[in-house]
């Protein structure tokens, strides 16, 4: 753990035990102990430890099902960790109860349709949480609130108007207004852009850069899109199926990435063919293992080609390789971060059929 | 050589209680055989009632009310729906965005893509089980056979696109339409099915429209690009001269907007304010209020020029400006 961590995860997992169906009701089996129904556990998040300095802006970059917006919902408390716990400053931000008692943290969501509750007013929505942490008094708070519009780009009477008389765009300044009018030290922000067209992309990425140089907000940017994360990131965490395997400062992460996982997620992305020669990606075989049953050792042994032997056996923790980088990998160790193996020629993506891998995997966890 | 396809002035508007809106407004493209067309837009572009429009999937209040779409030489606008059916899905395939929406998710595969090749043809069910396999085997999906009895929902989402491209496949169509296939898939399952349609293409020698916002992921497939904005296609072009050196100032801005082409942590250079509504374009070129080169002429319509193989509808192309 950094000294300098403002925000930290400490060893958090979160799972999901999956509601048991009728249909595996009837399958349960009679035991000494009674009947036994086969219980379902997604282990969305596991032992992640991670921390942002202040007024950093991290990254967390994945793909669907990794379990980064989960580890975002920890981070702002909106689930308990299953175990292990995040601090704020060091002080814990849930009570023994489980309730967020921080209000420093807050979160801007991916689609701004659902998130913005379509029968209120702009500006009760952004008043609200601020009225009720005595932020703002019901008298100065259509100011309070204009102010906030202001900031975000938008007119300060549109606090009158409901969230259907607005583009996607300006929904998602509105999300952002509601999250920043609490007056958040920490902003974590769940695929902010993601939903919005190319050009009105840009617009909200401007924000978010003028906002954090403003606001000298603290800041989880989670993203599967590895463009936006490099251009508004200090550093960058990379997850698969619950665990974080690669971090690192952005330039260096991009230019040298060191995680097998990492290296073919980079080169999968299709990048703009300015010439008639063959596109520059190449995809990664295989599919992301069911988090139900991860497989055993390093999740991406399956898929990974560098893989050994002991890569089925052991999970390889995350270890500094480098100056601020780390990686958990058997394969990639600190010293021969620039020696490593390089995956197999360009262009030829490892010989193996898309299998469908689950089988394999429950196989491998038994 | 003949155009496979030849889009003549297609307008598509939809007729609300709030007026016309004119969701395609004087399209017009071909396709030779074999091409790929990548029909590159934002969302209310026009772009996927474009692709309903040339498979005659519009329906009220929607209405195609002027325009021409050739196609093998059959004039598909006012054909009767008889003869339509005849063409849609043996000639003319479409794969939508979301899989888990247009397969039928009570049907196994089998039953689904049976159903589709029973629709124009009638075979036996070893042949019908053959060809299936033999589609599913083109697609990336390993051990066909075993799958054919499974449901939509045992497959995971790049595994379920990967059918409705195989079902697309059925008859050996000569032009299929796809309407942003790999937008709601993962990067890596994205440059997967990226990669096999590429070879597909090759080897089958169909040709694709493929619709899409992605610039890049257009970019990787695509021999020819359209643009479009506001109902119409503002530049089209080989994709290399097109991203390489865009005439209309939206595909410049466009590109511009793209992270991957700023130094990180600086201003991208946005294109200003949003698309106007379609219900209420303004008069000439639509993109004239966020275009910062429009002047007095731009508020008549921009007529379409040609300059090498692209062709855009600009009053002021960049590097052509007089």
């Amino acid at each position: 753990m950094t000294s300098d961590a403002f925000l930290a995860a400490e060893d958090v997992s979160k799972r999901f035990v999956l509601p048991v169906l009728w249909s595996e009701r009837v399958a349960a089996r009679f035991t000494r102990r009674g009947w036994i129904a086969p219980v379902r556990v997604v282990h969305a998040v596991e032992s992640v430890s991670l921390f942002i300095r202040r007024g950093e802006v991290l990254g967390l970059v994945g793909e669907s099902g990794c379990g980064k917006s989960t580890l975002g919902r920890v981070l702002t408390g909106i689930l308990p960790a299953s175990s292990g716990q995040v601090l704020l400053e060091g002080k814990p931000i849930m009570n023994a109860a489980g309730r967020k008692i921080d209000r420093r943290i807050q979160m801007v969501f991916q689609n701004p349709y659902a998130s913005l509750n379509p029968r209120n007013r702009v500006g009760r929505a952004i008043a609200e949480g601020p009225l009720a942490h005595g932020l703002t008094t019901p008298a100065g708070a259509a100011a309070y609130v204009g102010g906030w519009l202001t900031r975000v780009g938008l007119d300060a009477s549109c606090a009158d108007r409901y969230p259907h008389e607005f583009s996607g765009g300006q929904r998602q300044r509105i999300a952002i207004a509601r999250a920043l009018a609490m007056q958040p030290e920490v902003l974590i922000c769940d695929e902010p852009v993601a939903s919005l067209d190319v050009s009105i992309q840009a617009q909200i990425i401007n924000l978010f850069l003028q906002l954090r140089r403003e606001l000298s907000l603290t800041m989880l940017f989670i993203s599967h899109d590895l463009g936006v994360v490099r251009h508004l990131c200090d550093r960058v965490a990379v997850m698969y199926l619950g665990r974080i395997v690669e971090s690192s400062p952005t330039a260096s992460l991009y230019e040298a990435p060191q995680h097998p996982y990492t290296r073919a997620l980079l080169a999968s992305v299709p990048k703009l063919r300015l010439d008639q020669e063959a596109a520059s990606f190449r995809p990664i075989a295989g599919e992301l293992p069911s988090p139900l049953a991860p497989p055993s050792g390093c999740a991406f042994h399956a898929r990974c080609a560098l893989v050994q032997p002991i890569c089925l056996s052991d999970v390889p923790p995350l270890r500094p390789i480098a100056e601020g980088r780390e990686a958990a990998c058997h394969v990639v160790t600190a010293g021969d971060a620039r020696t490593i193996p390089q995956p197999p020629g360009p262009g030829k993506p490892r010989e193996t059929p898309f299998t469908d891998k689950k089988i394999d995997f429950d196989r491998d966890s038994e | 050589m003949t155009p496979l396809l030849q889009v003549t002035d297609l307008a598509t508007h939809f007729f609300t209680r709030a007026g016309a809106l004119k969701a395609v407004d004087g399209v017009s493209f071909q396709l030779a055989p074999g091409e790929v067309l990548g029909l590159v837009g934002e969302s209310g572009s026009g772009k996927t009632v474009t692709g309903f429009s040339l498979l005659g999937l519009i329906e009220p209040p929607g209405k195609i009310v002027r325009g021409s779409v050739r196609f093998e030489g059959h004039e598909l606008i006012g054909m009767r729906e008889r003869d339509l059916r005849s063409i849609r899905g043996r000639r003319l395939a479409m794969v939508f965005q979301d899989p888990t929406m247009t397969l039928n998710p009570v049907l196994t595969i089998l039953r689904q893509m049976s159903l589709a090749l029973q629709a124009h043809k009638q075979l036996s069910n070893d042949a019908i089980r053959a060809r299936c396999i033999e589609v599913l085997t083109l697609v990336g999906i390993p051990d066909a056979g075993s799958r054919l009895d499974a449901y939509p929902h045992e497959f995971s989402g790049g595994m379920r696109q990967r059918v409705a491209i195989a079902i697309a496949l059925l008859h050996n169509p000569s032009l299929i339409i796809a309407d942003e296939p790999t937008t709601a898939l993962d990067v890596s399952v994205q440059a997967q099915i990226l990669t096999e349609m590429r070879d597909l293409v090759r080897r089958i020698g169909t040709s694709l429209i493929w619709i899409s916002h992605d610039l890049a992921t257009v970019s990787s497939l695509a021999d020819r690009i359209a643009v479009m904005y506001a109902g119409r296609i503002v530049e089209e072009g080989p994709t290399a001269q097109v991203l390489k050196q865009p005439r209309h100032p939206y595909t410049q801005g466009l590109l511009d907007s793209l992270p991957s082409r700023t130094v990180p942590g600086q201003a991208l250079p946005h294109i200003p304010g949003m698309m106007p509504s379609l219900l209420d374009l303004p008069q000439g070129c639509s993109y004239a209020p966020r275009c910062g080169r429009a002047d007095d002429r731009c508020s008549s319509d921009p007529a379409l020029t040609r300059v090498d193989a692209g062709a855009f509808r600009c009053h002021h192309p960049i590097g052509l400006d007089e």
